[in-house]
């Protein structure tokens, strides 16, 4: 069948049974307006507070046990906001994220296990300005009705993905310490 | 002490030259820093800007406090009206400016992001949350008060220099070396 033929048709099917729309609960993705990843960078010990604005999650549960299995991150370098227009343009340049270069930052994991306080830990690849590394973050999940939260915080050493080179790639003036933080609703779909 | 003395008091000569100094160094380090890339160095060059605008807007409150408290030492005898109102519009519009100035720039650190300290050790308070568009209009308005200030005092130079070489009277020489 051809790709077109079948979209029509798979979209006839959904349209006549609602239902399938929820067909596979293994599958979670952002509700992005009650979602948010925020972060703070450390200036002469100042907190330097910041957010993402555009970037997508989906998220794998086990049909056996409904817990999470894998995990993918996708945020736009570019939709980096800390509420200073002039920051905000300098943070874009190929100094930090060249974002121009690489769009997206993004955390990959098909190792999420369970870990202590009911919470998990999943294992995966960070990738920023098209260095990885590899990483572990905390996850908790936690489901209200037929959504699902996802929480959590990790501590970056920025200069592991060059984010800040030249006078800025080292601790003195600018941390190399970022916390991120994330609060983001899941629904489940693809 | 006469009431009306001939000269001006050695502090208020020594604010007003103490404030013409920093106000020049003040104006070229803004404009350097103006100028730079964002860099730490520049976060610093723009630290000391900070910095010395506070100092100034503290000075200019010492001197206001002062002028308002100690007589200043008449215009010259034969001063024409015209003369009289212009020189009392440009000093009030001139303390006006050196109020303005710093209040700006206070306004448009406070709405930055970019932390810092007066002189890199007090912490000072800012007077607005970090806003982008309060901050450009801050901006704005610092940057036109900084031409205001330039034409201004190109007046009041030129008001000194004309009192001193045409007019060949006290007025630079009371504020530059006090009483005779």
């Amino acid at each position: 069948m051809k790709p077109l033929a079948q979209l029509a048709c798979s979209a006839a099917a959904m349209l006549m049974a609602p239902q399938l729309l929820a067909a596979d609960p293994g599958q979670w993705t952002l509700v992005a307006a009650d979602s948010e990843l925020t972060f703070s960078a450390y200036y002469e010990g100042e907190e330097l507070p910041g957010r993402f604005t555009r970037f997508a999650v989906t998220l794998e549960t086990s049909s056996e046990t409904g817990e999470p299995t894998a995990l993918l991150v996708e945020v736009q370098a570019a939709s980096a906001d800390m509420n200073d227009r002039e920051v905000n343009a300098e943070i874009v340049e190929p100094a930090w994220f060249d974002a121009q270069a690489f769009p997206i930052a993004s955390f990959a994991s098909q190792d999420i296990q369970p870990a202590e306080n009911d919470g998990f830990l999943a294992t995966g690849r960070l990738g920023i300005k098209g260095i990885e590394q590899p990483l572990k973050i905390p996850l908790n999940w936690t489901r209200e009705g037929d959504r699902a939260i996802l929480t959590g915080s990790v501590r970056l050493s920025r200069l592991d993905w060059q984010v800040g080179t030249g006078e800025w790639s080292n601790d003195a003036s600018l941390a190399d310490r970022v916390d991120v933080r994330w609060r983001v609703t899941l629904v489940p779909g693809d | 002490m006469n009431e009306t003395p001939v000269a001006w008091h050695p502090v208020a000569r020594g604010l007003h030259w103490l404030m013409a100094a920093l106000i020049l160094v003040q104006g070229v380090v803004g404009w350097v820093g103006h100028e730079m890339s964002r860099s730490p160095a520049k976060v610093d060059v723009m630290t000391a800007h900070k910095s010395l605008g506070i100092t100034l807007l503290l000075l200019v409150i010492l001197r206001l406090l002062w002028r308002l408290t100690h007589p200043a030492p008449p215009l010259p005898a034969l001063s024409k009206s015209w003369e009289i109102r212009a020189a009392w519009l440009s000093h009030a519009a001139l303390y006006l400016l050196l109020f303005a100035l710093p209040l700006s720039g206070w306004l448009a650190a406070s709405t930055s992001i970019v932390p810092w300290k007066l002189w890199w050790v007090i912490p000072w308070p800012a007077i607005a949350a970090p806003d982008p568009g309060l901050h450009e209009f801050a901006g704005d308005v610092h940057e036109t008060l900084v031409k205001l200030l330039i034409a201004l005092l190109i007046v009041h130079i030129a008001a000194a220099l004309r009192h001193h070489f045409l007019k060949r009277d006290e007025v630079l020489l009371r504020m530059w070396r006090g009483s005779r």
